[in-house]
């Protein structure tokens, strides 16, 4: 018999979520693919907190803990495992495992004793750290381990994992598997929450599918398969697979190079040597999430290289260099100055395009008519935090559009966005790619990236370990990500 | 008087009648302080803490109870849920315990379960007199006659006439979960004459749950009309080979059957209209007198929640090209648990 742990009966909570039927049993690892982002949030509120629901029924362990008649807003005890870690960075490993957690009433504490205990909860993971560690040393992937020890001892009902694919290299991803399953043969769910299937597929017994905050599949095993989810997806499909779209990486690119980066040394970065020629797209992949915030601490031209050289048209970055470009991750809460209206978000690093803009009320009012179709009629209010991050990402590109720089830097572009969302971002790119502009993106994991690359720069060691041209990208076998046919 | 407490129009009045007494006595209590009869203005604090617990009282005792009951008069009128308009209000004034008996009278169980019943068995009945399901029958029994083997011919006559017997006779609601399956899996035998190998039928369980997980109870004619929309509408229509695959799972307290099919699958706005049939509560499918499709669905969603709650019924997912999912959710209770 299966125990059932969560379940989730025609829960709605207009206008997000719309008979949401949802059940996770224990050891399971169960996928939420989102196609849209619409209602994944309230979603996951749902899961840890007892809100108020407009209809429905949510069970824990069989026990009724919430539904429209009465909310008692206690929270649920489930961990939630996303880019911010819950553990803390000042403290140790031991600290943060035995100390920081609901009934640690030991007012002496016996570090060997904890340590001891740490490496045994270790061992079957293959983990080996020091005792003591700080969690500020640990990796990305070790402090995700963590947690799922940590959630195991606070006896959480279920862990969420959202997004892990945006901040756990690649080549982690890979060790992750087993250890997923270690847990979850020990007992633990885990609602494995990503935009993308294949990634879904890789870690999940079985997934659901949602799309506008309805549930519209429930995929079991021999459902996993990208012919079922291409009928989800032809969309996403059609667009990126354009013919149109696919011609413009069948031109050779320009013999200029717009950003030349040689013998490299900075940090984690040893000898790195890139060459951008000028129109190209290339996607730098650092599976091993070393070098890529070092990287591009160098191209925003906050700090020099210990050595080597990095130029961008043939002149160190600088930060007030409008022909430059640069996108962190996450842009949509980065890049948005919400003191601004939406107007000045849009034309603030378009000034150098247009003479006297800050001046000149009539130029702007004649720009803001013809942004007018794209943002509406409430350019001139300040951008507000529940604007929808669809808006706000869009809002960010077409600044960089205005602003028209001939080098682009990325990182991540297409971390924790959705179907629609990638498509636009994919058009976006065209655009920029059409006018000439070189880009360089910087990724931990593939996502779509490749769906606009000419090259594939795949990073080891802190140096280029081997390069793949666009004919050539079915070779690389990553977990995510989809590839150009 | 207590009993008069439970309604909150005399929640409101009692309060109102607290509160004016309240603020009679601090208009005289200034008056007093003015007059300098009363010294300490002590008494104003105090004023303003029993005006605060009046507003405190208020709230958790006239407020929250009105906005639950508003909420559920919403879903009752958006179709929601039926039961919760009895059980689970506060009622605003008495008058409002009579609407609501005769509201209960108006929504019998037992009426709306024996029509629902009785639509279920003319559902299943239409099956037997439906010309294209007759002929198809006769046919597929004419063609064995003619081809000699009587064996075939005798296997066929029997599973028909099994389907006919269990559908029309016992009047119960429930059956065990083992009954249904068999009436299915002779339904589809029956099928199978007309489509050949074209469709199969794979049936999984756990396999610890195999023999247990048959003697659960679920309402008579639940799964045969599931499956039967699913050859019907999702099946036949489709070039090549259909598969049928029924899973049963078992959890602490429930009963999971999904009904799925990789047939052509439905246009958004039928698979709308048949989640909203599902989704509110509503008898108006009893007096259609033609076959819709996702009629069948509609009833045995019905039937459920009126034997079992409002928690349990179907839900349905379906894609062009990729198929159908039927998930019936019922509570896990055997015969003898009855």
């Amino acid at each position: 018999m299966k125990e059932e742990v969560f379940r989730l009966e025609q829960v709605s909570l207009p206008p997000y979520l719309h008979d949401i039927n949802i059940h996770l049993f224990k050891g399971e690892i169960v996928g939420l693919i989102g196609l849209n982002a619409l209602g994944i949030e309230q979603l996951l509120t749902i899961f840890q907190k007892n809100i108020s629901l407009h209809y429905g029924h949510v069970y824990c362990k069989d026990e009724l803990v919430n539904d429209y008649l009465s909310s008692n807003h206690k929270q649920n005890n489930i961990t939630v495992i996303e880019r911010k870690s819950m553990l803390i960075d000042t403290l140790s490993v031991e600290e943060n495992l035995f100390i920081l957690k609901k009934g640690c009433k030991q007012h002496l504490i016996r570090y060997s004793l904890l340590s001891n205990q740490m490496q045994q909860l270790l061992a079957p993971l293959h983990l080996k750290l020091a005792n003591k560690t700080l969690v500020a040393e640990l990796t990305s992937f070790e402090k995700l381990v963590i947690q799922f020890i940590k959630a195991q001892l606070s006896r959480s009902s279920m862990v969420i994992l959202k997004d892990i694919s945006t901040f756990v290299s690649e080549i982690d991803l890979a060790k992750l598997k087993p250890i997923l399953d270690y847990f979850s043969a020990n007992g633990m769910t885990f609602l494995y929450v990503c935009n993308h299937h294949q990634e879904a597929f890789h870690f999940s017994n079985r997934c659901y599918l949602m799309r506008e905050g309805k549930i519209i599949k429930h995929l079991y095993p021999d459902q996993m398969n990208d012919t079922i989810i291409s009928q989800y997806s032809y969309e996403f499909k059609e667009s990126i697979e354009e013919g149109s779209r696919q011609d413009q990486y069948s031109k050779p690119p320009l013999s200029s190079r717009d950003l030349v980066c040689s013998n490299l040394w900075y940090h984690d970065i040893k000898q790195l040597n890139i060459e951008l020629h000028a129109g190209e797209t290339v996607v730098l992949l650092d599976s091993e999430n070393m070098i890529l915030d070092q990287l591009f601490v160098l191209l925003s031209g906050v700090d020099v290289a210990d050595s080597g050289s990095l130029l961008i048209h043939g002149k160190r970055p600088s930060l007030a260099d409008r022909s430059i470009a640069l996108v962190p991750e996450k842009p949509d809460q980065s890049l948005i100055f919400p003191q601004l209206s939406v107007m000045d978000n849009l034309l603030f690093t378009s000034d150098h395009k247009v003479p006297h803009l800050w001046l000149n009320r009539k130029r702007r009012a004649a720009l803001g008519y013809e942004l007018q179709k794209r943002f509406g009629n409430r350019l001139t209010d300040k951008v507000p935090s529940d604007f929808p991050q669809s808006y706000r990402l869009r809002l960010v590109y077409q600044r960089i559009l205005l602003q028209k720089p001939t080098f682009l830097c990325a990182v991540q572009p297409f971390a924790s966005i959705d179907m629609y969302q990638r498509m636009e971002l994919i058009s976006t790119y065209d655009v920029l790619k059409q006018r000439g502009t070189t880009i360089l993106i910087l990724a931990v994991s593939l996502s779509d990236t490749l769906q606009i690359a000419d090259r594939l720069l795949l990073c080891k060691n802190g140096q280029i370990e081997r390069q793949l041209l666009r004919h050539e990208f079915s070779q690389y076998n990553g977990i995510v990500g989809s590839r150009p046919t | 008087m207590v009993e008069k407490l439970q309604y909150i129009e005399t929640r409101i009045l009692l309060i109102a009648f607290f509160l004016g007494v309240h603020i009679s006595l601090m208009i005289v209590g200034m008056f007093l302080y003015m007059e300098e009869r009363i010294q300490s203005p002590l008494f104003l604090l105090w004023s303003l803490l029993g005006l605060i617990f009046l507003m405190a009282v208020s709230y958790w005792w006239i407020v929250l109870p009105y906005r639950r009951t508003k909420h559920i008069w919403q879903l009752f009128a958006t179709g929601y849920t039926f039961r919760s308009i009895i059980d689970e209000q506060t009622p605003l004034a008495k008058e409002l315990v009579a609407v609501n008996t005769t509201i209960q009278t108006v929504l019998n169980t037992d009426h709306l379960m024996n029509a629902s019943k009785r639509q279920a068995q003319f559902l299943a009945l239409q099956n037997q007199i439906n010309p294209h399901f007759l002929y198809n029958t006769l046919e597929g029994i004419r063609s064995e006659a003619l081809l000699g083997g009587l064996e075939s011919v005798a296997t066929m006559t029997e599973a028909l006439s099994t389907f006919f017997r269990y559908t029309i006779s016992n009047v119960e609601n429930l059956v065990t979960l083992g009954q249904e399956l068999e009436n299915t899996k002779n339904y589809f035998f029956i099928q199978q004459f007309r489509f050949g190998t074209r469709i199969k039928l794979t049936i999984l369980v756990d396999e610890e749950d195999t023999i247990d997980i048959l003697q659960y109870r679920i309402p008579k004619l639940a799964l045969q009309p599931i499956v039967e929309n699913s050859i019907i509408h999702g099946l036949e229509c489709k070039v090549g080979e259909g598969h049928l695959q029924i899973r049963l799972e078992r959890t602490q307290s429930r009963l999971i059957v999904t009904v799925s099919d990789d047939g052509v699958g439905m246009e958004l706005p039928m698979l709308e209209k048949i989640q909203k049939e599902l989704n509110t509560r509503s008898f108006d499918y009893v007096k259609h007198e033609d076959k819709e499709s996702g009629i069948a669905l509609v009833n045995v969603n019905n039937r459920i929640k009126l034997l079992f709650g409002e928690q349990y019924g179907l839900t349905v997912t379906s894609q062009k090209e990729v198929g159908t999912d039927v998930i019936i959710s019922l509570p896990a209770s055997k015969p003898e648990e009855a």
